[in-house]
């Protein structure tokens, strides 16, 4: 395979800072809240709930919504589908690497 | 390209060490260690009976085990009123089915090794080579926790190790003393760098108003 569509096959929804950081996160963790995604990012509110719904509609995490005490909590996990394409795309970024 | 590589590989990283963000589980290890070197010495304190040995072979893991539970869930129930409303929640995968026991026979196993190793070299060698043994392999550990994690005062704990080892050759101590003295100063390191690192983090924090 060529460089360029080596680049072209890497996985587009986690081809992107943001999201790659939330994916390693969640990776690392079995589970992590909101309030922890946003410290590690650096990102804003608005800006990590809409990158948690991109991988939430491609099937990459879960979230669910609750409660402690009175204060609402939101609970992002990787799914067995996430698992699997992260794996995917670090194996293809050592590949390209190494072929450099 | 690399760039990114890197950047997974610090992320995972600094996940897995945020549970030691707030030093709640080194205070925890501190205290089990305390407890583990009262109880050793209070065995040692007692005339040599079948008492003892029982104690020993039985009193010693079922402590170990007992601190291991109860101390583990002091940790995470302190951690939910203390460290996840100010920096988040974050739970870590739990070992299961054989890759539990992969690891539970492992570690059996690097325990078995150590104790077979320090007791061939307790019937050859002077007792300074057995604590010397004991003391680079305890060493090893802390570094590659450190290396591992990325995490620089668990260098410091290996460095510590090396100092308890050179203090307990200026006094004349027996091989049970010595393990008193270094099981115990573990034990004291991990609860003052735990509580130096409790403070620290809370004074930096804020518990902060998730409105997701």
């Amino acid at each position: 395979m060529s460089e360029l569509s080596e680049i072209a096959a890497l996985d587009r929804v986690i081809h992107e800072p943001a999201r790659l950081a939330i994916l390693s996160i969640l990776y690392a963790a079995s589970e992590a809240d909101f309030l922890y995604l946003l410290r590690e990012t650096g990102l804003t509110k608005g800006n990590l709930s809409a990158h948690l719904s991109r991988l939430e509609s491609a099937g990459y995490i879960q979230i669910e919504k609750g409660y402690i005490g009175k204060l609402p909590q939101t609970i992002c996990r990787l799914s067995e589908n996430g698992h699997k394409a992260f794996e995917a795309y670090r194996h293809q970024l050592q590949t390209f690497l190494k072929d450099l | 390209m690399n760039k990114e590589s890197q950047e997974i590989k610090e992320t995972i990283q600094r996940t897995k060490r945020y549970w030691y963000v707030d030093g709640l589980g080194e205070i925890g290890a501190g205290i089990a260690l305390c407890l583990v070197t009262l109880f050793y010495f209070a065995l040692n304190r007692m005339e040599p009976s079948l008492l003892q040995m029982i104690l020993f072979a039985a009193g010693l893991p079922a402590l170990i085990l007992l601190c291991n539970w109860t101390i583990g869930k002091a940790v995470r129930k302190i951690k939910e009123k203390i460290t996840y409303p100010r920096t988040g929640y974050v739970a870590y995968p739990r070992k299961s089915g054989s890759k539990r026991w992969k690891r539970v026979i492992l570690s059996a196993l690097i325990g078995a090794g150590v104790g077979a190793i320090t007791s061939l070299l307790a019937g050859s060698l002077p007792v300074f080579y057995v604590l010397l043994f004991v003391t680079l392999v305890t060493m090893l550990a802390y570094i590659y926790i450190g290396y591992s994690l990325g995490l620089a005062r668990f260098y410091l704990y290996a460095a510590a190790c090396g100092l308890l080892l050179a203090a307990s050759t200026r006094f004349d101590l027996t091989q049970a003393e010595y393990f008193l003295a270094f099981l115990g100063g573990q034990g004291l390191i991990w609860l003052l760098s735990g509580c130096i690192t409790l403070l620290v983090y809370l004074r930096s924090t804020q518990p902060a108003q998730e409105d997701a």
